[in-house]
Protein backbone atom coordinates (compact mmCIF):
# COMPACT_ATOMS: atom_id res chain seq x y z
CA UNK A 1 0.00 0.00 0.00
CA UNK A 2 1.52 3.32 -1.13
CA UNK A 3 1.24 6.09 1.44
CA UNK A 4 1.31 9.68 0.16
CA UNK A 5 1.65 12.91 2.10
CA UNK A 6 0.83 16.45 1.18
CA UNK A 7 3.65 18.94 0.87
CA UNK A 8 3.52 22.62 1.78
CA UNK A 9 5.61 25.07 -0.18
CA UNK A 10 5.86 28.84 -0.27
CA UNK A 11 5.73 30.66 -3.59
CA UNK A 12 7.12 34.11 -2.93
CA UNK A 13 7.44 36.67 -1.45
CA UNK A 14 10.30 37.19 -3.88
CA UNK A 15 9.23 35.19 -6.88
CA UNK A 16 9.34 36.41 -10.45
CA UNK A 17 5.80 35.33 -11.22
CA UNK A 18 3.96 36.76 -8.22
CA UNK A 19 3.78 40.29 -9.71
CA UNK A 20 5.28 42.01 -6.72
CA UNK A 21 5.92 40.99 -3.14
CA UNK A 22 3.25 38.40 -2.54
CA UNK A 23 3.38 34.93 -0.98
CA UNK A 24 1.20 31.92 -1.60
CA UNK A 25 1.32 28.92 0.72
CA UNK A 26 0.53 25.95 -1.50
CA UNK A 27 -0.42 22.55 -0.17
CA UNK A 28 0.38 19.99 -2.82
CA UNK A 29 -0.52 16.41 -3.39
CA UNK A 30 2.09 15.46 -5.93
CA UNK A 31 1.68 18.14 -8.57
CA UNK A 32 -1.95 18.94 -7.71
CA UNK A 33 -2.88 21.93 -5.59
CA UNK A 34 -4.97 20.88 -2.60
CA UNK A 35 -5.06 24.21 -0.83
CA UNK A 36 -3.79 27.74 -1.34
CA UNK A 37 -3.43 30.55 1.13
CA UNK A 38 -2.44 34.00 -0.08
CA UNK A 39 -0.33 36.11 2.26
CA UNK A 40 0.08 39.77 1.48
CA UNK A 41 1.01 42.98 3.25
CA UNK A 42 4.65 43.08 2.24
CA UNK A 43 4.12 46.35 0.38
CA UNK A 44 1.91 48.00 2.98
CA UNK A 45 2.78 51.69 3.16
CA UNK A 46 -0.16 52.92 5.22
CA UNK A 47 -1.42 55.21 2.49
CA UNK A 48 -4.98 55.29 3.87
CA UNK A 49 -3.80 56.44 7.29
CA UNK A 50 -1.18 58.84 5.94
CA UNK A 51 -3.82 60.46 3.77
CA UNK A 52 -5.70 61.58 6.87
CA UNK A 53 -2.88 64.00 7.66
CA UNK A 54 -2.73 65.52 4.16
CA UNK A 55 -5.03 67.95 2.42
CA UNK A 56 -7.32 66.80 -0.35
CA UNK A 57 -5.00 67.99 -3.12
CA UNK A 58 -1.89 66.64 -1.41
CA UNK A 59 -3.45 63.17 -1.50
CA UNK A 60 -3.56 63.08 -5.30
CA UNK A 61 0.09 61.91 -5.63
CA UNK A 62 -0.63 59.10 -3.18
CA UNK A 63 -3.40 57.75 -5.38
CA UNK A 64 -0.89 57.38 -8.23
CA UNK A 65 1.00 54.93 -6.12
CA UNK A 66 -1.89 52.58 -5.37
CA UNK A 67 -2.09 50.84 -8.71
CA UNK A 68 1.10 52.14 -10.23
CA UNK A 69 0.36 50.75 -13.69
CA UNK A 70 -2.70 52.97 -14.11
CA UNK A 71 -2.11 56.19 -12.22
CA UNK A 72 -4.55 58.24 -14.28
CA UNK A 73 -7.53 56.02 -13.43
CA UNK A 74 -6.76 56.27 -9.73
CA UNK A 75 -6.57 60.06 -10.02
CA UNK A 76 -9.94 60.09 -11.75
CA UNK A 77 -11.67 57.98 -9.11
CA UNK A 78 -10.27 60.10 -6.30
CA UNK A 79 -11.15 63.35 -8.06
CA UNK A 80 -14.74 62.18 -8.55
CA UNK A 81 -14.99 61.29 -4.86
CA UNK A 82 -13.68 64.69 -3.73
CA UNK A 83 -15.98 66.50 -6.16
CA UNK A 84 -18.95 64.59 -4.81
CA UNK A 85 -17.92 65.33 -1.24
CA UNK A 86 -17.19 69.02 -1.73
CA UNK A 87 -19.91 69.68 -4.29
CA UNK A 88 -17.45 70.96 -6.89
CA UNK A 89 -18.90 71.41 -10.31
CA UNK A 90 -19.76 71.58 -13.07
CA UNK A 91 -16.48 70.36 -14.52
CA UNK A 92 -15.54 72.14 -17.78
CA UNK A 93 -16.23 70.17 -20.95
CA UNK A 94 -12.62 70.05 -22.10
CA UNK A 95 -11.52 68.68 -18.75
CA UNK A 96 -14.15 65.94 -18.94
CA UNK A 97 -12.92 64.92 -22.37
CA UNK A 98 -9.30 64.96 -21.26
CA UNK A 99 -10.24 62.77 -18.31
CA UNK A 100 -11.90 60.21 -20.56
CA UNK A 101 -8.95 60.26 -22.97
CA UNK A 102 -6.47 59.70 -20.17
CA UNK A 103 -8.56 57.00 -18.51
CA UNK A 104 -8.96 55.07 -21.74
CA UNK A 105 -5.28 55.37 -22.61
CA UNK A 106 -4.59 53.98 -19.16
CA UNK A 107 -6.84 51.03 -19.91
CA UNK A 108 -4.78 50.24 -23.01
CA UNK A 109 -1.57 50.54 -20.97
CA UNK A 110 -2.89 48.21 -18.31
CA UNK A 111 -4.11 45.57 -20.72
CA UNK A 112 -0.81 45.71 -22.63
CA UNK A 113 1.03 45.01 -19.38
CA UNK A 114 -1.47 42.34 -18.29
CA UNK A 115 -1.29 40.41 -21.56
CA UNK A 116 2.46 40.81 -21.85
CA UNK A 117 3.24 39.53 -18.40
CA UNK A 118 0.66 36.76 -18.61
CA UNK A 119 2.61 35.45 -21.59
CA UNK A 120 5.83 35.90 -19.64
CA UNK A 121 4.37 33.72 -16.90
CA UNK A 122 3.52 31.12 -19.52
CA UNK A 123 7.15 30.94 -20.54
CA UNK A 124 6.95 32.94 -23.76
CA UNK A 125 9.91 34.91 -22.55
CA UNK A 126 9.96 38.56 -23.54
CA UNK A 127 8.77 38.54 -27.14
CA UNK A 128 5.08 39.30 -26.46
CA UNK A 129 5.87 41.48 -23.46
CA UNK A 130 8.33 43.49 -25.51
CA UNK A 131 5.77 44.21 -28.21
CA UNK A 132 3.25 45.20 -25.54
CA UNK A 133 5.66 47.42 -23.66
CA UNK A 134 6.62 49.18 -26.87
CA UNK A 135 2.99 50.15 -27.44
CA UNK A 136 2.75 51.19 -23.80
CA UNK A 137 5.76 53.41 -24.30
CA UNK A 138 3.99 55.49 -26.94
CA UNK A 139 1.13 56.11 -24.51
CA UNK A 140 3.45 56.88 -21.61
CA UNK A 141 5.07 59.48 -23.86
CA UNK A 142 1.67 61.11 -24.15
CA UNK A 143 1.29 61.08 -20.37
CA UNK A 144 4.71 62.63 -19.99
CA UNK A 145 3.88 65.29 -22.55
CA UNK A 146 0.73 66.24 -20.62
CA UNK A 147 1.78 65.85 -17.00
CA UNK A 148 5.56 65.54 -16.85
CA UNK A 149 5.62 62.02 -15.44
CA UNK A 150 5.20 58.66 -17.05
CA UNK A 151 3.69 56.50 -14.36
CA UNK A 152 2.79 58.83 -11.50
CA UNK A 153 1.12 61.68 -13.37
CA UNK A 154 -1.09 63.32 -10.65
CA UNK A 155 -2.76 64.91 -13.66
CA UNK A 156 -6.47 64.63 -12.91
CA UNK A 157 -7.30 66.79 -9.91
CA UNK A 158 -10.48 67.58 -8.02
CA UNK A 159 -12.19 70.18 -10.22
CA UNK A 160 -10.70 69.24 -13.57
CA UNK A 161 -7.18 68.55 -14.74
CA UNK A 162 -4.08 70.31 -13.54
CA UNK A 163 -3.28 72.16 -16.76
CA UNK A 164 -4.29 72.04 -20.39
CA UNK A 165 -2.43 69.63 -22.64
CA UNK A 166 0.22 71.17 -24.91
CA UNK A 167 -0.98 71.91 -28.46
CA UNK A 168 0.99 69.00 -29.94
CA UNK A 169 -0.79 66.52 -27.67
CA UNK A 170 -4.02 66.02 -29.64
CA UNK A 171 -2.30 65.27 -33.00
CA UNK A 172 0.16 62.95 -31.24
CA UNK A 173 -2.66 61.17 -29.43
CA UNK A 174 -4.61 60.78 -32.67
CA UNK A 175 -1.58 59.16 -34.24
CA UNK A 176 -1.14 56.72 -31.37
CA UNK A 177 -4.84 55.86 -31.37
CA UNK A 178 -4.83 55.33 -35.14
CA UNK A 179 -2.04 52.80 -34.66
CA UNK A 180 -3.84 50.93 -31.87
CA UNK A 181 -6.13 48.65 -33.92
CA UNK A 182 -3.17 47.48 -36.01
CA UNK A 183 -1.26 46.72 -32.82
CA UNK A 184 -4.14 44.72 -31.37
CA UNK A 185 -4.49 42.84 -34.66
CA UNK A 186 -0.82 41.98 -34.59
CA UNK A 187 -1.09 40.76 -31.00
CA UNK A 188 -4.12 38.77 -32.05
CA UNK A 189 -2.20 37.20 -34.90
CA UNK A 190 0.77 36.49 -32.68
CA UNK A 191 -1.11 34.94 -29.79
CA UNK A 192 -4.79 34.12 -30.09
CA UNK A 193 -4.62 31.07 -32.31
CA UNK A 194 -1.43 29.75 -30.77
CA UNK A 195 -1.86 26.08 -29.86
CA UNK A 196 0.46 26.23 -26.85
CA UNK A 197 -1.34 29.24 -25.46
CA UNK A 198 -4.71 27.57 -25.91
CA UNK A 199 -3.51 24.37 -24.27
CA UNK A 200 -2.18 26.27 -21.30
CA UNK A 201 -5.07 28.73 -20.84
CA UNK A 202 -8.26 26.96 -21.82
CA UNK A 203 -10.13 25.29 -18.93
CA UNK A 204 -7.58 26.70 -16.49
CA UNK A 205 -8.79 28.81 -13.60
CA UNK A 206 -12.47 28.35 -14.29
CA UNK A 207 -14.62 30.81 -12.35
CA UNK A 208 -18.37 30.28 -12.82
CA UNK A 209 -20.40 33.50 -12.99
CA UNK A 210 -22.26 32.88 -9.74
CA UNK A 211 -18.98 32.36 -7.85
CA UNK A 212 -17.52 35.47 -9.46
CA UNK A 213 -20.48 37.58 -8.37
CA UNK A 214 -20.38 36.06 -4.88
CA UNK A 215 -16.73 37.05 -4.52
CA UNK A 216 -17.41 40.57 -5.75
CA UNK A 217 -14.93 40.16 -8.59
CA UNK A 218 -15.10 42.93 -11.20
CA UNK A 219 -13.43 43.97 -14.40
CA UNK A 220 -12.09 41.65 -17.12
CA UNK A 221 -12.19 38.70 -14.71
CA UNK A 222 -15.95 39.09 -14.24
CA UNK A 223 -16.60 39.76 -17.91
CA UNK A 224 -14.47 36.74 -18.78
CA UNK A 225 -17.01 34.72 -16.79
CA UNK A 226 -19.75 35.97 -19.08
CA UNK A 227 -21.29 38.68 -16.89
CA UNK A 228 -21.85 41.91 -18.85
CA UNK A 229 -21.18 44.33 -16.01
CA UNK A 230 -19.27 47.51 -16.70
CA UNK A 231 -19.66 50.61 -14.52
CA UNK A 232 -19.18 52.79 -17.59
CA UNK A 233 -22.55 51.36 -18.70
CA UNK A 234 -24.21 50.41 -15.42
CA UNK A 235 -23.66 53.78 -13.74
CA UNK A 236 -22.08 56.19 -16.22
CA UNK A 237 -19.69 58.67 -14.60
CA UNK A 238 -17.95 61.63 -16.21
CA UNK A 239 -19.20 61.70 -19.84
CA UNK A 240 -19.13 58.02 -20.70
CA UNK A 241 -22.82 58.07 -21.65
CA UNK A 242 -21.90 60.03 -24.80
CA UNK A 243 -19.68 57.40 -26.34
CA UNK A 244 -20.53 54.41 -28.41
CA UNK A 245 -18.77 51.24 -27.26
CA UNK A 246 -19.52 47.60 -26.52
CA UNK A 247 -19.10 45.77 -23.24
CA UNK A 248 -16.93 42.78 -24.11
CA UNK A 249 -17.88 39.46 -22.55
CA UNK A 250 -16.65 35.95 -23.21
CA UNK A 251 -18.54 32.82 -22.19
CA UNK A 252 -15.38 30.79 -21.52
CA UNK A 253 -15.02 31.52 -17.75
CA UNK A 254 -11.34 30.53 -17.94
CA UNK A 255 -8.00 32.28 -18.27
CA UNK A 256 -8.30 32.25 -22.06
CA UNK A 257 -11.60 34.13 -21.87
CA UNK A 258 -9.99 36.80 -19.70
CA UNK A 259 -7.19 37.15 -22.23
CA UNK A 260 -9.73 37.59 -25.03
CA UNK A 261 -11.71 40.15 -23.01
CA UNK A 262 -8.57 42.23 -22.55
CA UNK A 263 -7.82 42.14 -26.27
CA UNK A 264 -11.40 43.17 -27.05
CA UNK A 265 -11.37 45.97 -24.50
CA UNK A 266 -8.28 47.46 -26.11
CA UNK A 267 -10.23 47.67 -29.38
CA UNK A 268 -13.19 49.28 -27.60
CA UNK A 269 -10.88 51.78 -25.88
CA UNK A 270 -9.52 52.73 -29.28
CA UNK A 271 -13.11 53.35 -30.41
CA UNK A 272 -13.87 55.59 -27.42
CA UNK A 273 -10.58 57.43 -27.91
CA UNK A 274 -11.32 58.10 -31.57
CA UNK A 275 -14.68 59.62 -30.68
CA UNK A 276 -13.32 61.63 -27.77
CA UNK A 277 -10.37 63.01 -29.75
CA UNK A 278 -12.68 64.03 -32.59
CA UNK A 279 -15.19 65.78 -30.31
CA UNK A 280 -12.92 67.48 -27.76
CA UNK A 281 -13.88 71.18 -27.43
CA UNK A 282 -11.71 74.15 -26.51
CA UNK A 283 -12.11 75.91 -23.19
CA UNK A 284 -10.96 75.99 -19.58
CA UNK A 285 -9.81 72.83 -17.85
CA UNK A 286 -10.39 73.68 -14.20
CA UNK A 287 -13.67 74.48 -12.45
CA UNK A 288 -13.99 77.92 -10.87
CA UNK A 289 -12.82 78.51 -7.32
CA UNK A 290 -11.19 75.24 -6.25
CA UNK A 291 -7.99 76.64 -4.79
CA UNK A 292 -8.61 75.51 -1.21
CA UNK A 293 -10.80 72.45 -0.85
CA UNK A 294 -12.62 72.36 2.50
CA UNK A 295 -15.69 70.13 2.11
CA UNK A 296 -18.61 70.28 4.55
CA UNK A 297 -18.94 67.42 7.02
CA UNK A 298 -20.28 64.34 5.31
CA UNK A 299 -19.27 61.32 3.33
CA UNK A 300 -19.02 60.32 -0.30
CA UNK A 301 -18.26 57.23 -2.33
CA UNK A 302 -17.35 57.43 -5.99
CA UNK A 303 -16.45 54.51 -8.21
CA UNK A 304 -15.16 54.06 -11.71
CA UNK A 305 -14.46 51.20 -14.05
CA UNK A 306 -10.70 51.11 -13.66
CA UNK A 307 -8.82 48.83 -16.07
CA UNK A 308 -8.75 46.06 -13.47
CA UNK A 309 -12.33 46.48 -12.27
CA UNK A 310 -14.31 48.62 -9.88
CA UNK A 311 -12.15 51.17 -8.11
CA UNK A 312 -13.83 53.24 -5.44
CA UNK A 313 -12.85 55.91 -2.98
CA UNK A 314 -14.80 56.43 0.23
CA UNK A 315 -14.12 59.72 1.95
CA UNK A 316 -15.47 61.13 5.20
CA UNK A 317 -15.03 64.81 5.95
CA UNK A 318 -15.34 66.50 9.32
CA UNK A 319 -15.18 69.97 7.81
CA UNK A 320 -11.40 70.33 8.10
CA UNK A 321 -8.99 70.59 5.13
CA UNK A 322 -7.94 66.96 5.66
CA UNK A 323 -10.14 63.90 5.14
CA UNK A 324 -11.31 62.29 8.36
CA UNK A 325 -11.30 58.88 6.71
CA UNK A 326 -9.79 57.86 3.41
CA UNK A 327 -10.69 54.42 2.24
CA UNK A 328 -9.92 52.72 -1.05
CA UNK A 329 -11.99 49.93 -2.51
CA UNK A 330 -9.09 48.22 -4.23
CA UNK A 331 -9.76 46.20 -7.33
CA UNK A 332 -6.83 43.83 -7.09
CA UNK A 333 -7.44 42.82 -3.47
CA UNK A 334 -11.03 41.80 -4.12
CA UNK A 335 -10.19 40.01 -7.37
CA UNK A 336 -7.48 38.15 -5.45
CA UNK A 337 -10.10 36.54 -3.19
CA UNK A 338 -11.17 34.24 -6.01
CA UNK A 339 -7.64 32.86 -6.42
CA UNK A 340 -8.08 29.81 -4.16
CA UNK A 341 -11.29 28.74 -5.86
CA UNK A 342 -9.68 28.94 -9.26
CA UNK A 343 -6.46 27.13 -8.32
CA UNK A 344 -7.58 24.11 -6.29
CA UNK A 345 -7.33 20.97 -8.38
CA UNK A 346 -4.92 22.43 -10.92
CA UNK A 347 -1.21 21.79 -11.36
CA UNK A 348 1.45 24.02 -9.76
CA UNK A 349 2.42 25.44 -13.13
CA UNK A 350 -1.18 26.60 -13.65
CA UNK A 351 -1.21 28.61 -10.41
CA UNK A 352 1.24 31.04 -11.92
CA UNK A 353 -0.90 31.40 -15.04
CA UNK A 354 -4.09 31.91 -13.05
CA UNK A 355 -2.43 34.59 -10.95
CA UNK A 356 -1.30 36.28 -14.14
CA UNK A 357 -4.77 36.10 -15.64
CA UNK A 358 -6.30 37.91 -12.65
CA UNK A 359 -3.84 40.78 -13.23
CA UNK A 360 -2.81 42.04 -9.81
CA UNK A 361 -0.81 45.02 -8.74
CA UNK A 362 0.52 44.55 -5.24
CA UNK A 363 0.66 48.28 -4.65
CA UNK A 364 -3.10 48.27 -4.70
CA UNK A 365 -3.57 45.07 -2.70
CA UNK A 366 -1.47 46.27 0.24
CA UNK A 367 -1.80 50.05 -0.11
CA UNK B 1 -5.17 22.55 -38.57
CA UNK B 2 -2.78 22.07 -35.69
CA UNK B 3 0.25 24.30 -35.96
CA UNK B 4 -1.18 27.15 -38.04
CA UNK B 5 -1.46 29.38 -34.97
CA UNK B 6 2.18 28.77 -34.14
CA UNK B 7 3.30 29.50 -37.69
CA UNK B 8 1.28 32.71 -37.83
CA UNK B 9 2.91 33.89 -34.59
CA UNK B 10 6.38 32.96 -35.78
CA UNK B 11 5.80 34.92 -38.98
CA UNK B 12 5.11 38.06 -36.89
CA UNK B 13 8.32 37.62 -34.91
CA UNK B 14 10.36 36.94 -38.02
CA UNK B 15 9.03 40.09 -39.66
CA UNK B 16 10.05 42.11 -36.61
CA UNK B 17 13.56 40.64 -36.52
CA UNK B 18 14.17 41.45 -40.19
CA UNK B 19 12.74 44.97 -39.85
CA UNK B 20 14.88 45.69 -36.81
CA UNK B 21 18.13 44.82 -38.55
CA UNK B 22 17.09 46.68 -41.68
CA UNK B 23 16.34 49.88 -39.75
CA UNK B 24 19.48 49.61 -37.64
CA UNK B 25 21.45 49.53 -40.88
CA UNK B 26 19.64 52.63 -42.15
CA UNK B 27 20.40 54.58 -38.99
CA UNK B 28 23.89 53.21 -38.62
CA UNK B 29 26.26 56.17 -38.27
CA UNK B 30 23.69 58.51 -36.68
CA UNK B 31 22.84 56.10 -33.92
CA UNK B 32 26.22 56.18 -32.30
CA UNK B 33 26.76 59.93 -32.05
CA UNK B 34 26.21 61.76 -28.78
CA UNK B 35 23.26 63.96 -29.48
CA UNK B 36 19.68 64.03 -28.22
CA UNK B 37 17.23 62.34 -30.54
CA UNK B 38 13.62 63.37 -30.62
CA UNK B 39 10.94 60.98 -29.49
CA UNK B 40 10.63 58.35 -32.16
CA UNK B 41 7.99 58.11 -34.80
CA UNK B 42 5.34 55.51 -34.25
CA UNK B 43 5.69 52.44 -36.39
CA UNK B 44 4.61 48.91 -35.80
CA UNK B 45 7.83 47.45 -37.08
CA UNK B 46 11.46 48.04 -36.52
CA UNK B 47 13.48 49.77 -33.89
CA UNK B 48 12.33 51.38 -30.72
CA UNK B 49 15.36 51.18 -28.45
CA UNK B 50 17.63 54.15 -27.86
CA UNK B 51 21.37 53.51 -27.74
CA UNK B 52 21.90 55.29 -24.43
CA UNK B 53 24.33 56.99 -23.71
CA UNK B 54 25.26 57.56 -27.37
CA UNK B 55 21.68 58.40 -28.25
CA UNK B 56 19.60 60.44 -25.82
CA UNK B 57 15.94 61.25 -25.82
CA UNK B 58 14.90 64.87 -25.87
CA UNK B 59 12.69 65.35 -22.85
CA UNK B 60 9.29 67.00 -23.01
CA UNK B 61 9.14 70.60 -21.75
CA UNK B 62 6.98 69.54 -18.79
CA UNK B 63 9.26 66.66 -17.79
CA UNK B 64 9.72 66.38 -14.03
CA UNK B 65 13.49 65.99 -13.80
CA UNK B 66 14.71 67.94 -10.82
CA UNK B 67 13.79 71.24 -9.25
CA UNK B 68 15.52 74.46 -10.26
CA UNK B 69 15.53 77.97 -8.83
CA UNK B 70 15.17 80.70 -11.43
CA UNK B 71 16.78 84.13 -11.57
CA UNK B 72 15.38 87.29 -13.05
CA UNK B 73 17.18 87.56 -16.42
CA UNK B 74 17.44 91.39 -16.18
CA UNK B 75 18.65 91.99 -12.64
CA UNK B 76 20.27 88.62 -12.00
CA UNK B 77 18.54 88.41 -8.61
CA UNK B 78 16.84 85.20 -7.67
CA UNK B 79 13.06 85.17 -7.86
CA UNK B 80 12.45 83.30 -4.62
CA UNK B 81 10.85 85.42 -1.90
CA UNK B 82 10.96 82.78 0.87
CA UNK B 83 7.16 82.81 1.08
CA UNK B 84 7.10 79.12 2.01
CA UNK B 85 4.21 78.32 -0.35
CA UNK B 86 6.17 75.33 -1.71
CA UNK B 87 6.95 74.11 1.79
CA UNK B 88 3.26 74.14 2.69
CA UNK B 89 2.17 72.52 -0.58
CA UNK B 90 4.56 69.59 -0.37
CA UNK B 91 2.83 66.36 0.70
CA UNK B 92 6.00 64.86 2.15
CA UNK B 93 7.74 67.90 3.58
CA UNK B 94 10.87 67.50 1.47
CA UNK B 95 11.29 71.24 0.97
CA UNK B 96 12.27 73.50 3.83
CA UNK B 97 12.68 77.25 3.46
CA UNK B 98 13.99 79.89 5.83
CA UNK B 99 14.20 83.55 5.02
CA UNK B 100 14.94 86.88 6.67
CA UNK B 101 14.18 90.54 5.97
CA UNK B 102 16.78 92.20 3.79
CA UNK B 103 18.78 94.65 5.98
CA UNK B 104 19.46 96.75 2.87
CA UNK B 105 16.21 98.78 2.76
CA UNK B 106 16.89 100.32 -0.67
CA UNK B 107 17.22 96.95 -2.39
CA UNK B 108 14.39 95.58 -4.55
CA UNK B 109 14.59 92.26 -2.71
CA UNK B 110 12.58 92.50 0.47
CA UNK B 111 13.27 88.95 1.67
CA UNK B 112 16.52 86.99 1.50
CA UNK B 113 16.63 83.21 1.46
CA UNK B 114 18.89 82.00 4.26
CA UNK B 115 18.25 78.30 3.81
CA UNK B 116 16.45 76.31 1.12
CA UNK B 117 16.79 72.55 0.91
CA UNK B 118 15.15 70.00 -1.30
CA UNK B 119 15.54 66.33 -0.42
CA UNK B 120 15.45 64.58 -3.80
CA UNK B 121 15.60 61.16 -2.18
CA UNK B 122 12.22 61.55 -0.52
CA UNK B 123 10.56 63.65 -3.23
CA UNK B 124 7.40 62.36 -4.91
CA UNK B 125 8.02 64.44 -8.06
CA UNK B 126 4.36 65.43 -8.06
CA UNK B 127 4.92 69.10 -8.89
CA UNK B 128 2.60 70.60 -6.27
CA UNK B 129 5.42 72.92 -5.13
CA UNK B 130 5.96 74.27 -8.64
CA UNK B 131 2.21 74.87 -9.01
CA UNK B 132 2.11 76.66 -5.67
CA UNK B 133 5.00 79.03 -6.40
CA UNK B 134 3.53 82.54 -6.82
CA UNK B 135 6.72 84.28 -7.97
CA UNK B 136 7.91 82.04 -10.84
CA UNK B 137 10.96 80.96 -8.90
CA UNK B 138 10.63 77.20 -8.57
CA UNK B 139 10.44 75.17 -11.75
CA UNK B 140 11.29 71.80 -13.22
CA UNK B 141 14.60 71.11 -14.92
CA UNK B 142 15.11 68.61 -17.68
CA UNK B 143 18.02 66.69 -16.20
CA UNK B 144 17.60 63.03 -15.40
CA UNK B 145 21.09 61.79 -14.59
CA UNK B 146 20.83 62.46 -10.87
CA UNK B 147 22.60 59.46 -9.39
CA UNK B 148 25.00 60.29 -6.57
CA UNK B 149 27.39 58.29 -4.43
CA UNK B 150 26.18 59.28 -0.99
CA UNK B 151 22.73 59.88 0.40
CA UNK B 152 23.63 63.33 1.78
CA UNK B 153 24.27 64.56 -1.76
CA UNK B 154 20.59 64.04 -2.54
CA UNK B 155 19.75 67.04 -0.38
CA UNK B 156 20.03 70.01 -2.75
CA UNK B 157 20.72 73.43 -1.22
CA UNK B 158 19.82 76.83 -2.65
CA UNK B 159 23.10 77.48 -4.49
CA UNK B 160 22.97 74.11 -6.19
CA UNK B 161 19.39 74.70 -7.34
CA UNK B 162 20.29 78.14 -8.68
CA UNK B 163 23.18 76.61 -10.58
CA UNK B 164 20.88 73.97 -12.04
CA UNK B 165 18.56 76.80 -13.06
CA UNK B 166 21.37 78.52 -14.97
CA UNK B 167 22.10 75.30 -16.81
CA UNK B 168 18.45 74.86 -17.69
CA UNK B 169 18.01 78.24 -19.37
Amino acid sequence: MLRTETLSINVGPQHPSTHGVFRMLLTLDGERVVDLKPYFGYLHRGIEKTAEQRTYVQNVPFTDRLDYICGMSNNLAYALAVEKLAGIGPIPERAEYLRVIMAELTRVVNHCVAIGFLLNDLGAFFTPVLYCLRQREYILDLFEMASGSRMTPSYIRPGGVVEDVPPEFIPAAKKVVAGLPAFVDELDQLLTGNEILMARLQNVGVLPPERAIAYGVTGPVLRGSGVAYDIRRAEPYSIYDRFDFDVITEPGQDAYARFLVRLGEMRQSARILEQALAQIPEGPVMAEGVRRIRPPAGEAYARIEAPKGELGFYLISDGSPNPYRFRVRPTSLINLQALRDMCVGHLVADVVVILGSIDLTMGEVDR
Amino acid sequence: MVGTGLLKGLWVTLRHVVETYRQDWHKFPRRYRREPVAVQEQSLTGLFTVQYPEERLRMFPRFHGHLIQKRDPETGLYNCTACKACERACPHGVISVEGERNPDRESKKKMLVTRFTWDAGRCLYCGLCVEACPSDALDWGQGYELAVDRREELVFDFERLLKLGEHAT
